[in-house]
């Protein structure tokens, strides 16, 4: 610990605290010198009568399991430190990156060009994709050189385990396509289309 | 203790920002506004303050370095104007948000087009609802004492909103005055050190600034926000009420001249009021009890201390220096007769008259006539200008 958290310490159980006392809110800012049965009583919020339900099932149970606006930090800050792990990004995506390790040549071109951090790297090697995080953006497959990385769409199943999927406390889990699998050969009408369609693709193998 | 100098309402300004001495100014010029940080750049150029001047190309640019210098956790202030605010506009919410206690001085000027450089509150009151706490100030007084307090008032730990310190361009802004400027010492004692919230630097503990935040928690730091601004009329007067202690001057939600048995009064903000306060006397010498209210404080919006202060009053004219066209008169004047409404005094008859656009003079003659048309609606009972421009030519 380096001497600069004091002002984080001194600072953070306030900033939490701003709102844990019932202060009467007042629009005059409740003056020691005036009338205090003039300040409006209680909270501005609206209390609801009883929860808003459709078809039996109530909408606001999602809301109610979050805590209130007292205690959640000021200013839509988040404190904690990498907590966008534990946050399903992977969920947006429409097509999803498919890694074949024969094809790869460790230049960590994906690693390094990420926005995210979804390309897996263990034992100072490429191992595959982060698909709970990939936003399926597709730059890893622009960049990569060989052609180890492309692009299918996220309900295409090659009916192998050729990515790599990460959850919270996953196991990464990894595989390749031998080579010869029936499934490289759809990889290149793939490219081609991709090429056709006007996207560049640098250092791909003619 | 005290120094009297004789200063324009910008230069002593710049000469509090002086005091004040943030780690960050980050302004761009325009008129009115120039001189403050013309002025503030000399102090760093000549080594008075060690203050990181960003002079960047746009007040865009210039808010959103305030936002981000307010996030790294230094003390932040910039001015502005007019055009400049409006510019500035889409930052603005943005400061607020993420409660940084930047402190703006805004010298007030008309909105484009025509082209205009002198003063009505147009640019103000397009901010009027961006999250910002704003102070109107009459003198170049009262603008020094009021920088200095916004410091305070913006880092409360109950607020932590920025402050938007507004005063008129060019009549305050300009006009030579004499003023009663602290000790810088004082200065420092009074507004103590800057002490972060989460500063992005601390980068033992570092946080996240601006994520995203959708339905289920946005209404909530929403509330979280008009909670500061709940609270922060206690403190805006507490603060005021301190420098008061210290320095003799006492500042709090609104100032009011001879209102105390008047049944006459008009409501203004900014150096208006000092010259109604003129016309108040002459109207009193008439034999009219005439009386003044100006606002100090227009967010948060002073409810029951206005409505206090008005409820025995029989006509007021609330004065405009910007029109909310298509509404029901101007921007102050929904608000008083709101705060009336809401407090259920239905007795004072209220006029909301359009003034000053784009700094067309306004004398104390041009007030008299507003205190004769009050008697009259006082004596007949009868509204029949509720909105209407005050001073315009016609035909």
């Amino acid at each position: 610990m380096s001497a600069r958290p004091r002002i984080y310490d001194a600072i953070s159980p306030r900033t939490f605290r701003i709102y844990d006392d019932d202060r009467t809110p007042s629009l005059d800012g409740g003056d020691g010198d005036q009338d205090e049965s003039r300040m409006p009583a209680g909270n501005p919020e609206v209390v609801q009568e009883g929860p808003v339900c459709y078809d039996g099932e109530c909408r606001h149970t999602f809301e109610a399991a979050k805590p209130g606006w007292k205690a959640i930090p000021a200013g839509g800050l988040n404190p904690e430190a990498g907590n966008g792990a534990r946050y399903h990004t992977g969920s947006w995506r429409i097509r999803k990156p498919l890694y074949r390790n024969s094809k790869c040549i460790q230049c960590f071109q994906c690693w390094v060009s990420c926005p995210d951090v979804a390309i897996v790297v263990t034992e100072k090697k490429v191992r595959g994709i982060d698909l709970y995080h990939c936003k399926g953006c597709g730059i890893c497959a622009q960049v990569c050189p060989t052609d180890a990385i492309m692009l299918i769409d996220e309900e295409e199943d090659w009916g192998t385990e050729t990515y790599t999927q990460v959850g919270p406390g996953d196991v990464i889990n990894k595989a390749d396509i031998s080579p010869g699998h029936p499934d490289q050969e759809r990889a290149w009408p793939y490219k081609k289309e991709r090429v056709k369609g006007g996207v560049e693709n640098k250092g791909a193998p003619q | 203790m005290e120094m009297r100098v004789a200063a324009t309402g910008n230069e002593i300004v710049s000469q509090a920002m002086k005091q004040i001495h943030p780690a960050v100014v980050a302004a761009y010029p325009i008129t009115p506004q120039t001189d403050i940080v013309e002025e503030y750049s000399k102090y760093v150029a000549n080594g008075d303050v060690d203050t990181e001047l960003v002079l960047v190309e746009s007040e865009h640019s210039s808010m959103s370095v305030c936002v981000g210098a307010a996030a790294a956790g230094g003390r932040t202030m910039t001015a502005t104007s007019s055009q400049g605010l409006a510019y500035m506009w889409e930052v603005l919410p943005i400061a607020s948000g993420l409660r940084l206690p930047i402190v703006m001085a805004v010298t007030n000027r008309a909105l484009s087009a025509p082209i205009n450089i002198h003063c009505d509150h147009s640019d103000a009151m397009g901010a009027r609802d961006s999250g910002w706490i704003q102070l109107y100030c009459r003198t170049a007084q009262e603008a020094y004492d009021s920088m200095i307090q916004a410091v305070r008032i913006a880092e409360d730990p109950a607020v932590r909103l920025p402050v938007m310190v507004n005063y008129d361009g060019f009549i305050t802004s300009h006009a030579l005055v004499d003023v009663e400027k602290l000790d810088d010492e004082k200065v420092n004692e009074f507004i103590g050190d800057y002490i972060p919230n989460f500063p992005l630097l601390d980068v033992d503990h570092p946080v996240t600034y601006g994520s995203l935040d959708l339905f289920d928690f946005y209404m909530e730091h929403k509330r979280q926000q008009a909670q500061a601004m709940l609270d922060a009329p206690r403190v805006i007067k507490d603060v005021g009420r301190e420098f008061g202690e210290k320095f003799g001057r006492k500042y709090g939600l609104v100032n009011t001249y001879k209102l105390e048995d008047a049944e006459l009064g008009i409501v203004a903000l900014n150096s208006t009021a000092m010259t109604a306060e003129v016309a108040a006397d002459e109207a009193r010498e008439a034999g009219l009890k005439a009386g003044v209210l100006s606002i100090r404080s227009f967010r948060p919006f002073p409810k029951e201390k206005l409505v206090d202060k008005l409820r025995n009053l029989k006509a007021i004219c609330v004065l405009d220096r910007a029109d909310s066209f298509g509404g029901m008169g101007g921007p102050v004047g929904f608000e008083v007769r709101s705060a009336l409404f809401d407090e259920g005094v239905k007795d004072v008859k209220v006029i909301n008259w359009i003034y000053g656009l784009g700094g067309r003079d306004v004398s104390p003659a041009d007030l008299s006539t507003v205190y004769a048309t009050l008697a009259d609606v006082a004596r007949t009972g009868i509204l029949d200008r509720e909105y209407g421009y005050l001073g315009v030519r016609v035909d």
